[in-house]
């Protein structure tokens, strides 16, 4: 199978395609963000990829769902399968690890990732799953897309790719979450303000850029990712550049010290 | 007694709080204290009456404080869970939607959030 | 699967401190400080979080060996692991290429020493890892089991990330 399906991307270096397929990736969420992270790594050909999400199909999740057809819907077909059905459409002897329901109902299984792609949908979930993965060493890489109305012009299309890498600064230490943030999302989940506009392609665009860095992360192809990544996408603008709280970023993080990996520590009072 | 880089908490307050909770532990995580209350009595009229509880003394997703319980409890008003299974210091837990005032000293706090569990 | 993670900071820091020369052994010896995943459930994922080089000064002249450790060391890494409760892996390097094999005497020294550390703290697990110029490879002992079991795989989690995998 090696030699002919990969021919292609044998530029990724010696040893590349072995070291893609014992990579344990992590997909928290297979929607929008998911489905395309979970395309493009079946396509590379990792063969270990768990994938989270507790939800199914939905009329109004087929403007985006990679792999979901309109039976879907019909049959209530939990996305986990299918995310399971694109990787075993491609890789018929893989028996796909997949859990239908909520990371933190399964911390073991998301503890033996060797990498996390965060494709959740709010910033407590993205704190929440961030701190779980320093906890245990996994580096994160988060995607996220929105849609801002503009009072005098067209919405605003932005999105994110962050690589949280434990030891270096994390999401917090990026300016990326904040108090604000975190807040502003818990009044507004408060006050039922209705599903976030979502749509293919910035999913797609930012889906690309993480499925780069875990390829880069585990074969170094390109010895350039030596520090923690944050991107930004402008959909107006059509660009995706370093976004510059990168420079403000402390070296260390500050949030997440190394030392408390692991069983978290009580101290009695 | 330090709570996290973002939160210094008086020492007479952590003998308060020791004193309304025996047992009570703190541990920090993404910055932010918190504080184990194993076996918090929460009230004659809930279900459990006690519980495990964690606090969380700072703001968190747009609440002062939050206390969070190791299983959902029933009170004798209806509440709305919000945080359901969150995993926090590797455990999971459950908080109800409940508004406490700023500035409260940790016990206070804690009384405030299980004045939801009183008839 | 049993894994082992480490920091690439503390990965690099080990790397160096055993490449130094010692006045008269022929390797260097260290300790890698460990935490549980999760305590009191047998762990799956262990997290490297500290390491203490063995001082010059509490090597053994032995010729007949790579490096030999006294017993000052010895009390040294077990103090150091019952201050954090954290589990203790003698920590050594082969040049060699590749997954690094065990030798009589790695096995002598492991015998000789784990035992201590399990009597001492026995409710985290301690072990053995041995780099090689490119690899890294080593054993746990869990409570409760007389015979080591390998080390799956072993992360060093940082920039570049290196996953050495010796699951079959």
């Amino acid at each position: 199978m090696k030699s002919e399906r990969y021919d292609r991307q044998s530029f990724l270096g010696d040893g590349s395609q072995d070291k893609i397929e014992t990579t344990t990736v992590g997909v928290v969420g297979a929607g929008g963000g998911g489905s395309h992270i979970v395309q493009q790594l079946s396509h590379v050909g990792f063969l270990k990829t768990v994938v989270f999400d507790e939800d199914h199909v939905s009329e109004s999740n087929l403007n985006r769902n990679v792999g979901s057809r309109a039976k879907d819907v019909v049959n209530k077909l939990a996305k986990v399968l299918v995310a399971k059905r694109i990787m075993r459409d491609l890789h018929p002897g893989i028996r796909p690890v997949v859990y239908n329901g909520k990371w933190e109902k399964h911390p073991e299984a998301l503890r033996r990732c060797d990498i996390i792609v965060s494709c959740v949908d709010s910033f407590p979930a993205r704190r929440d799953l961030e701190a779980e993965a320093r906890r245990n060493l996994i580096p994160l890489i988060d995607i996220g897309i929105d849609v801002h109305p503009n009072e005098n012009g067209p919405p605003s299309l932005v999105g994110q790719v962050i690589l949280s890498m434990p030891g270096h600064a994390c999401m917090q230490c990026m300016g990326f979450l904040s108090d604000e943030n975190l807040a502003k999302e818990g009044q507004r989940y408060g006050d039922a303000a209705g599903p976030r506009p979502q749509v293919v392609w910035p999913n797609g665009i930012v889906a690309s850029f993480a499925v780069d860095l875990v390829v880069d992360l585990v074969t170094d192809w390109t010895g350039k990712i030596r520090g923690p990544v944050y991107l930004s996408y402008d959909g107006n603008r059509r660009t995706v550049s370093q976004n510059n709280r990168l420079l403000v970023a402390p070296a260390k993080c500050e949030h997440y010290p190394l030392e408390s990996a692991g069983a978290p520590i009580f101290r009695p009072l | 007694m330090r709570g996290a880089p973002s939160m210094e908490i008086p020492n007479d307050q952590i003998e308060e709080l020791k004193a309304l909770c025996p047992g009570a532990a703190a541990a920090e995580e993404g910055g932010k204290p918190f504080f184990l209350l194993p076996l918090l009595h929460v009230s004659d009229a809930a279900q459990p009456t006690q519980t495990d509880a964690l606090l969380c003394p700072g703001a968190r997703d747009g609440y002062e404080s939050r206390l969070f319980f190791s299983r959902r409890v029933e009170g004798p008003k209806p509440l709305n869970w919000n945080a359901v299974g969150v995993r926090i210091l590797n455990r999971e837990w459950f908080a109800h939607s409940w508004r406490v005032r700023k500035g409260l000293r940790l016990a206070q706090m804690i009384g405030e959030h299980l004045t939801a569990f009183r008839a | 699967m049993i894994g082992l993670r480490i920091p690439a900071g503390l990965y690099a820091r080990i790397e160096a401190d055993l490449d130094r020369p010692h006045a008269f052994a022929g390797e260097r010896v260290g300790f890698l400080f460990t935490r549980p995943d999760e305590c009191g459930t047998p762990t799956n994922i262990i997290l490297a979080v500290d390491y203490w080089p063995v001082p010059d000064d509490q090597y053994v002249k032995d010729y007949s060996v790579g490096a030999r450790i006294g017993s000052e060391a010895i009390r040294g890494a077990m103090q150091k692991s019952l201050d954090g409760s954290r589990g203790a892996f003698h920590v050594h390097k082969h040049h060699c290429h590749g997954k690094p094999g065990y030798s009589g005497d790695d096995w002598d020294g492991w015998n000789r020493l784990l035992p201590s550390f399990r009597k001492f703290l026995p409710e985290v697990c301690h072990g053995a890892v041995v780099l090689s110029l490119n690899s890294a490879a080593g054993l746990v002992w869990r409570e409760g089991r007389k015979r080591p079991l390998p080390l799956d795989k072993i992360s060093v989690v940082g920039f570049p990330m290196r996953i050495f995998n010796h699951e079959k």
